[in-house]
């Protein structure tokens, strides 16, 4: 009797655990939420990975010591991509086994593409992705929430500030870009956004990692371009401008969201005085709520230089990591990833406080940012400040399909 | 072909030669190594990558004391003297092994003496951007109306005086002479008295200052640096084979010529194919062609095979 | 070259496949457990599984050109991406089954192999690994700007059609078949190196001239050995777009190359047990550093570029190791343990 009464209960126990777990999402427990998390931490990328792990355990302990989100604490986990689509693969699903609940503040286009549809078919919340392709909301697909700055709209920002705004009838836009996903929807923006203005720019490319822009500059000056607009990174934004000086060539340079980064000062000097930048977020010097917040987390968590706000990625970060942290409060106790999910989906319009601009979720749509910037580089005082404020580009991505 | 276009050609040639200049003290490197040891050192790029750090490293720290001009070229000659020791050391440590292994196991050692450099520096100094100080103008200078950067300038002339005093030193040193004869028969070399391991270490510390020079005037030139400065050694690669494994003045005109070519390409062709930085692949295009034509490269001798 | 086996009598035991009783049972139970895996195995754990099939044929390709034939390339991932994008536009222009895709993918990789060994045939040594790295080079250009053909850096997806009622969208089913193809490829390679063909490319390694003296036709046997070995990297690179569904050309890069010639080195040249041991050592390398720097970045993220850094540098160290001190690699390693055994408890 007693050997059964022991069946009996390990029998319930086993039930019960069971039940249990049912009941539960994947990657939720009783007082814990787990979330996956890849990012390069070595070559070319491995600096913004650096950033990104740490901002989002320094937002996480910092929820964490408020007591957590409907009292559970955040984790995370953490696996090196070396920004390889390969690595990026094993990664995910290494993730996926250890039952991660979403995946939180990703980036890298051709990582992202990697697992785009493991993600679609593993019904995995990425909340949000930075990777700069449209490919990332354009079709929308429900598990991807993007936030970055567009190549497309900014380049047709580009035109609209130009032409629209400051009426430059003469102005010759030249268009020099990363040949990678990014610069190709740049290059795409800037065609599509000139062509309403009955205009046709140049448009010539550069590797990534490229030590060398002299042809590229050559063939902007060869089409006498007054406006030059980078869409790349912001050491490579300085070395363009560089040498275009070396070359005695003085166009209009116009950056591109990330190069909205005072340390184009350190890396260009003083010639990079008056460049242009399209922007997708506030700057480190405003204040708001948003903006306030994340420099509250960054002093308190962060050691330096990552104490104080100097690049728009940790802007976005912040921005994303404060809309899911809106949708895990409003889902309740109850969690799942579908509801999560819908969650996020009603997150549109929030004010983000500075950070970024409305912020673009809807049931329909999975791209966040949809408003941008125009700034102008200070190098005396190694600020931007604004020229243009939140603006809508005349036309959108959507809409060019 | 009017006023403004010969202009805009001359400029291309001419800021070709810088790039190329760079090509050619990186081809130089490989070449006083291969001559010497008959070894092809993969790891160039990356013990140029070194030298610029080292620079950097020198410079920033006595910048303060010493004022530009004069902590650059401080900086610059204790970074051509550790980058030369650094190359020693791997020689003596990793590669006097491999002698007369088959050449892939050498070329791979070599890879992985660069993994181990780059991961190295990217260890120390890490991933991100570092700007480099340095002592040259930004504004151009115009040369017949046709501008040229200072640092660019520079270089070409640093790389043509590197390349003659080279091309002497092999052609009449004792020393050159005694590393023109290891290259040929390491061990007759050896029984004629000469200390070939000294040789070799020695090709290796010129190839060490070699790059360092190289790696100082590609990082004055980008104004910053990062680990991945050392893709160039791969782009440097087709110079030393256009000019011919084993001829110094094969290396320098093959990288001259390259760097032209690229930035001709990158200029000319690039905008009529549609997206895609041409320069990227010109220089192994060129050095395909020519190997189809000559397989010894356009200065190269032809070994004479025994079985 | 190792002395692998001992004694052998007769020139029918020189010939078998399997050496011994013993090695004829141990391989039996390593399929088995192969075959067992997928019970017991999550998705992770088989899509790495799979990936070390993958690369074990594709490397074996590698090592009858190299290890055996002694032709240096540094540019097989090429000849990896030319089999993948073959069954992306194959499979998803019209709709061929995955069987038919497998053979088109190894024979427009192995006419790619043809095109780049018939201007080889003059070159030796480095020129020989220079005009293999232009290639690769090349054809990493060529898929990321011939946009209307294959849609550049994103990709294009590939959706699994079968002929024998196959759902490769299923990993277990995918690692199936990349282990049905392994151990086809490892019995082809083992064929090939002992018939008299694989002699001949000994020959042409240890001395291209003397080779030809003897009568062995260096051309055909160079020719050959590059079909062969780009026939093998197009069947890997077609598994690897079937395992990973969409196709990029950052797939195949340069540095693949480098590591799939590191594979036969830590492996062990010029063999195929030797190229089965690289191949899974070097797949598993960033996987099991995974394990141990991924907490740690996840304990101190601020240290986690200076661990990025460590993993380049161990990466560096291994090939460097293996060249150094075991240059007949994880097979000599291998071989040496059986050795002392065999005698065991007896000296010699």
């Amino acid at each position: 009797m007693k050997t059964k009464g022991m069946f009996f209960s390990v029998f319930l126990a086993v039930v019960f655990l069971f039940s249990h777990s049912a009941l539960a999402e994947v990657g939720v427990t009783e007082d814990s939420i787990l979330f996956g998390h890849f990012a390069p931490m070595s070559g070319p990328g491995a600096y913004l990975g650096k950033m990104s792990v740490g901002l989002t355990q320094a937002w996480m302990k910092h929820i964490n010591d408020q007591g957590g989100i409907h009292g559970r604490k955040l984790s995370l986990i953490i696996e090196d991509n070396k920004y390889d689509p390969n690595l990026t693969k094993t990664a995910f699903f290494k993730l996926m086994d250890k039952k991660i609940f979403a995946l939180i503040n990703v980036y890298g286009s051709s990582p992202c593409v990697a697992i785009m549809d493991d993600v679609q078919k593993a019904k995995i919340p990425v909340i949000p992705t930075y990777a700069s392709t449209h490919l990332m909301f354009l079709p929308m697909k429900r598990y991807w929430f993007w936030l970055a700055g567009c190549g497309l709209e900014s380049g047709v920002v580009v035109n609209d500030y130009i032409y629209g705004d400051l009426k430059l009838k003469d102005a010759r836009l030249g268009i020099c870009y990363q040949d990678d996903e990014w610069g190709k929807d740049g290059r795409l923006g800037t065609e599509i956004g000139a062509k309403k203005y009955g205009k046709k720019p140049v448009a010539v490319s550069l590797k990534r990692g490229s030590k060398d822009l002299t042809s590229q500059v050559t063939t902007l000056m060869m089409s006498r371009a007054t406006h030059v607009y980078f869409v790349g990174y912001a050491p490579d934004f300085a070395m363009l401008i560089k040498t275009a000086q070396n070359l005695n060539y003085r166009p209009q340079f116009i950056g591109d969201y990330v190069s909205v980064d005072a340390r184009i000062a350190d890396w260009g000097g003083p010639i990079t005085d008056g460049a242009w930048a399209i922007g997708v977020t506030g700057l480190p010097q405003e204040q708001g709520m948003g903006i306030d917040w994340a420099k509250e987390i960054s002093a308190k968590y962060m050691p330096a230089p990552f104490d104080k706000i100097f690049i728009p990625l940790q802007l976005i970060i912040f921005a994303g990591s404060k809309a899911a942290q809106t949708a895990l409060e409003s889902c309740g106790r109850n969690l799942t990833r579908e509801k999560f999910v819908d969650a996020l989906g009603e997150t549109g319009g929030l004010d983000m406080g500075g950070l970024v601009g409305k912020l673009g979720y809807s049931k329909t749509s999975r791209k966040g940012i949809s408003q941008y910037r125009v700034y102008k580089f200070h190098y005396g005082q190694k600020k931007f400040t604004m020229l243009s404020d939140w603006r809508y580009p005349s036309i959108k991505a959507e809409e060019t399909r | 072909m009017d006023a403004m276009q010969v202009k805009f050609l001359a400029m291309g040639i001419i800021n070709g030669f810088a790039v190329g200049a760079i090509y050619a003290l990186l081809a130089l490197g490989f070449v006083v190594i291969f001559k010497a040891t008959d070894i092809f050192n993969f790891a160039q790029g990356e013990i140029m990558m070194f030298g610029a750090y080292m620079a950097m490293l020198m410079s920033n720290a006595l910048v303060g004391k010493l004022g530009i001009v004069a902590a650059f070229t401080l900086a610059f000659l204790i970074s051509s003297f550790t980058t030369a020791l650094l190359a020693s050391i791997c020689e003596m440590t990793v590669v006097r092994p491999m002698l007369g292994k088959p050449v892939l196991s050498i070329i791979m050692i070599t890879l992985g003496l660069a993994f181990v450099l780059r991961g190295g520096v990217e260890f120390i100094w890490g991933p991100e951007e570092l700007p480099f100080y340095k002592p040259f103008r930004d504004a151009p200078l115009l040369v017949q109306g046709v501008p040229i950067a200072e640092v660019r300038l520079y270089t070409i002339v640093t790389s043509l005086i590197l390349m003659g005093v080279f091309f002497l030193f092999f052609k009449y040193s004792n020393k050159g002479l005694g590393m023109r004869a290891t290259a040929e028969d390491q061990e007759t070399a050896f029984l004629m008295g000469i200390n070939v391991k000294r040789i070799f270490t020695m090709s290796w510390a010129i190839a060490g200052i070699v790059g360092a020079v190289g790696g100082i005037f590609l990082g004055s030139t980008v104004g910053n640096l990062v680990p991945y400065l050392s893709h160039m050694g791969l782009r440097a690669l087709p110079a030393v084979i256009l000019g011919g494994m084993n001829s110094i003045t094969g290396a320098i005109i093959g990288g001259l010529i390259l760097g032209v070519c690229e930035n001709l390409a990158g200029t000319y062709i690039a905008p009529h194919i549609g997206g895609g930085d041409i320069k990227e692949i010109t220089s192994y295009v060129i050095v395909l062609v020519v190997m189809m034509i000559r397989p010894h490269g356009l200065f190269g001798t032809k070994e004479i095979e025994r079985v | 070259m190792a002395v692998t086996r001992y004694c052998t009598r007769t020139y029918l035991q020189d010939q078998r496949i399997f050496p011994s009783h013993s090695a004829k049972i141990s391989l039996t139970l390593f399929v088995i457990f192969l075959v067992l895996l997928p019970a017991f195995a999550g998705q992770y754990l088989l899509l790495v599984a799979s990936l070390c099939g993958i690369a074990t044929i594709s490397v074996l390709g590698l090592n009858i050109l190299t290890g055996y034939t002694g032709q240096l390339s540094l540019g097989h991932a090429a000849f990896m991406a030319i089999g993948g994008y073959t069954v992306a536009l194959t499979g998803e222009h019209f709709h061929l089954p995955f069987e038919l895709n497998l053979i088109l993918a190894g024979v427009v990789a192995s006419i790619a192999g043809l095109v780049v060994a018939i201007p080889s045939l003059r070159l030796k040594g480095l020129y020989l690994i220079i005009t293999t790295m232009a290639f690769q080079f090349i054809v990493e250009y060529v898929l990321l700007h011939w946009e209307s053909l294959t849609e550049g850096e994103r990709g294009i997806p590939i959706h699994a059609y079968s002929l024998f009622q196959l759902n490769l969208d299923d990993r277990s089913q995918q690692f199936y078949v990349v282990l049905v193809l392994a151990i086809a490829a490892t019995i082809l390679t083992k064929n090939l190196a002992m018939s008299r063909t694989g002699r001949a490319f000994v020959a042409v390694r240890d001395h291209d001239i003397a080779a030809e003296i003897i009568g062995v036709n260096l051309a055909k046997h160079k020719i050959m050995s590059f079909i062969a070995s780009s026939f093998m990297a197009g069947i890997g690179g077609c598994l690897y777009a079937y395992v990973y569904q969409r196709i990029t050309p950052e797939i195949f890069t340069f540095m693949v190359s480098i590591e799939y010639v590191a594979m036969i080195i830590v492996g062990g040249m010029g063999t195929v047990v030797g190229g089965i041991l690289g191949a899974c050592f070097m797949t598993l390398l960033p996987q099991f550093l995974g394990l141990i720097f991924g907490p740690l970045s996840s304990a101190y993220p601020f240290m986690s570029s200076r661990l990025g850094a460590i993993n380049i540098m161990i990466y560096g160290m291994i090939i460097i190791f293996f060249l150094l001190f075991e240059p007949e690699g994880l097979f000599g390693i291998w071989i040496r343990i059986k050795n002392y055994w065999k005698p065991w408890p007896f000296k010699y």
